[in-house]
């Protein structure tokens, strides 16, 4: 018996097509990934600018509708090649190749799971999913040098097999079909097209509620520390006497779903100038909630002299409720969703 | 020499990440970083190539074309939906996936009566890559089914 694949598209003009998409997809993946990880990480040379106010809404919603279409493509590009999988090749091309397909699939995949917050695994994902980042764009940088001259040869000459063109446009229906069920997480005008958004709806989304930060009462003699050159406390009728700041500023999740909603409240470079600090400081915002690792964040000197980063006392004109973080909760333009503290009750000035 | 720059620029980008990685390592990371192209290789693509090639054989090429694209469409989407279980979604979008198959096969299929033929491919020799002229043996793949008209035979030689 002897058995052949024989499919025009297990071809290498299909598979230097395909991996040329693939390779604006993982390449716009990697670079937005990288920035998020870097905002929420930030190395002593790394800023990361407040304007405009959407910018890490539109990164991250890039690195999420890229890593989608780039399920089908991968697939697609698979197919191509398969018969290579039974092929003779170099031992040292074959590793690099298993080692590209395996951080392919796992970054692909634990990205799709954690957006959908099914986080099957014991890994802390962002560690696990920033580290493979780097091994999967080492692995197809290698193939790339390897696989260079068949990518130049192959885009000089025009593809006259019909099969292949169906299979190509197939690839990119599907493509299509995928971005469009779940782009509408982070477009506005895609929320009624995108059927597998993981985050539809309409309002503002909340992924942490207050049961689940284990703030489930608010003391009604909360009063907001402000710890600067001298320390400060305000209550919440005290901050609602202060000029009320408004802005639409969007929630922008690391998992790339966002929403655009109405804020006001307190400027926090006003608070700050209240303690006789200098408002380009780094800032520590604490949270009430007690454990996990979310509870505080920092906000860098440029955020915390942003005149639209506030402490936000209503969202989309009602006093917030408890699990948008009542009494008061951070929104600063152009900053993850994780890192807009709520249910704040302190601002420490660290520098 | 631009080759070798890029190809040392990725191997020490994966070396930086293996040392990140390697402290994570453990069953269930070493699971997810296996497990897709285990489950590919073995159950997906022979799976996909199986009915790819019972397609092209039971029934007319631009109906064989079409309902493999809806296939691969509605398996897409419901990899993607899987992990939200969102079932609701799901059926929604594959319903809209393959009324858009129906019309467009439809659709072809008045149009082909218009204009009395659907136009054949010309006939390819196909490409030396194709991996199955080097192996001895492997699994006969066929998803793409507007192959079938121009070579029929040769698939009936390749299954036997």
């Amino acid at each position: 018996m002897k058995l052949r694949f024989r499919s025009p598209v297990h071809d290498e003009r299909v598979a230097a097509k395909l991996g040329l998409w693939l390779g604006v997809a993982f390449g716009l993946c990697f670079v937005t990934g990288l920035l998020s990880h870097g905002i929420q990480y930030p190395p002593s040379w790394f800023t990361w600018p407040t304007r405009p106010v959407n910018l890490y809404r539109i990164t991250q919603g890039v690195h999420v509708i890229s890593g989608i279409a780039a399920i089908p493509l991968l697939l697609a590009k698979l197919w191509s090649v398969y018969p290579k999988l039974f092929g003779r090749a170099h031992i040292l091309e074959r590793g690099s190749i298993l080692v590209l397909v395996c951080a392919a699939f796992f970054e692909l995949f634990t990205g799709l799971f954690n957006v959908s917050q099914n986080y099957a695994w014991s890994f802390f994902f962002p560690d696990a999913h920033y580290a493979v980042a780097w091994i999967a764009v080492g692995a197809l940088l290698v193939h790339v040098a390897v696989k260079l001259p068949v990518v130049k040869r192959v885009l000089k000459t025009p593809e006259p097999n019909l099969s292949r063109r169906a299979f190509l446009r197939g690839t990119g229906v599907m493509t299509g079909a995928a971005v469009l069920a779940t782009a509408g997480v982070t477009v506005p005008w895609l929320r009624d097209v995108s059927v597998l958004a993981w985050r539809p709806g309409k309002g503002v989304p909340v992924n942490r509620t207050a049961l689940d930060a284990g703030v489930t009462r608010v003391d009604p003699q909360w009063t907001l520390e402000v710890i600067g050159k001298h320390t400060k406390r305000f209550t919440l009728a005290q901050l609602q006497a202060m000029p009320q700041v408004e802005a639409e500023l969007p929630i922008a999740c690391v998992e790339g779903w966002s929403a655009s909603a109405h804020w006001s409240g307190v400027c926090v470079a006003d608070l700050l100038r209240s303690v006789g600090a200098e408002p380009m400081s780094t800032v520590v915002v604490e949270s009430l909630e007690r454990a996990g690792r979310y509870r505080a964040s920092v906000l860098p000197p440029n955020h915390a002299a942003d005149p639209l980063t506030l402490l936000a006392l209503r969202l989309n004109g009602q006093e917030l409720d408890i699990d948008h973080g009542y009494p008061c909760r951070l929104i600063a333009p152009s900053r993850p969703g994780v890192l807009q503290t709520k249910w704040v009750s302190q601002l420490k000035v660290m520098s | 020499m631009t080759r070798w720059v890029i190809g040392a620029i990725g191997v020490a980008c994966g070396l930086w990440g293996a040392s990140l990685a390697l402290p994570l390592v453990s069953w269930s990371f070493v699971t997810w970083l296996l497990g897709g192209p285990i489950v590919h290789d073995v159950l997906v693509a022979p799976l996909v190539g199986g009915i790819g090639l019972l397609l092209a054989q039971a029934c007319p090429p631009h109906w064989a074309r079409l309902i493999a694209g809806g296939l691969a469409t509605s398996g897409i989407l419901a990899l993607i939906a899987a992990p939200l279980a969102n079932g609701t979604g799901l059926l929604v979008a594959l319903g809209v996936v393959w009324l858009v198959v129906a019309a467009a096969g439809l659709g072809r299929v008045g149009l082909g009566r218009k204009n009395s033929a659907n136009r054949p491919e010309p006939a390819q020799h196909h490409g030396s890559d194709d991996g199955g002229d080097r192996c001895g043996s492997g699994v006969e793949h066929s998803e793409h089914p507007d192959r079938h008209a121009e070579q029929d035979g040769q698939n009936q030689q390749g299954l036997s």
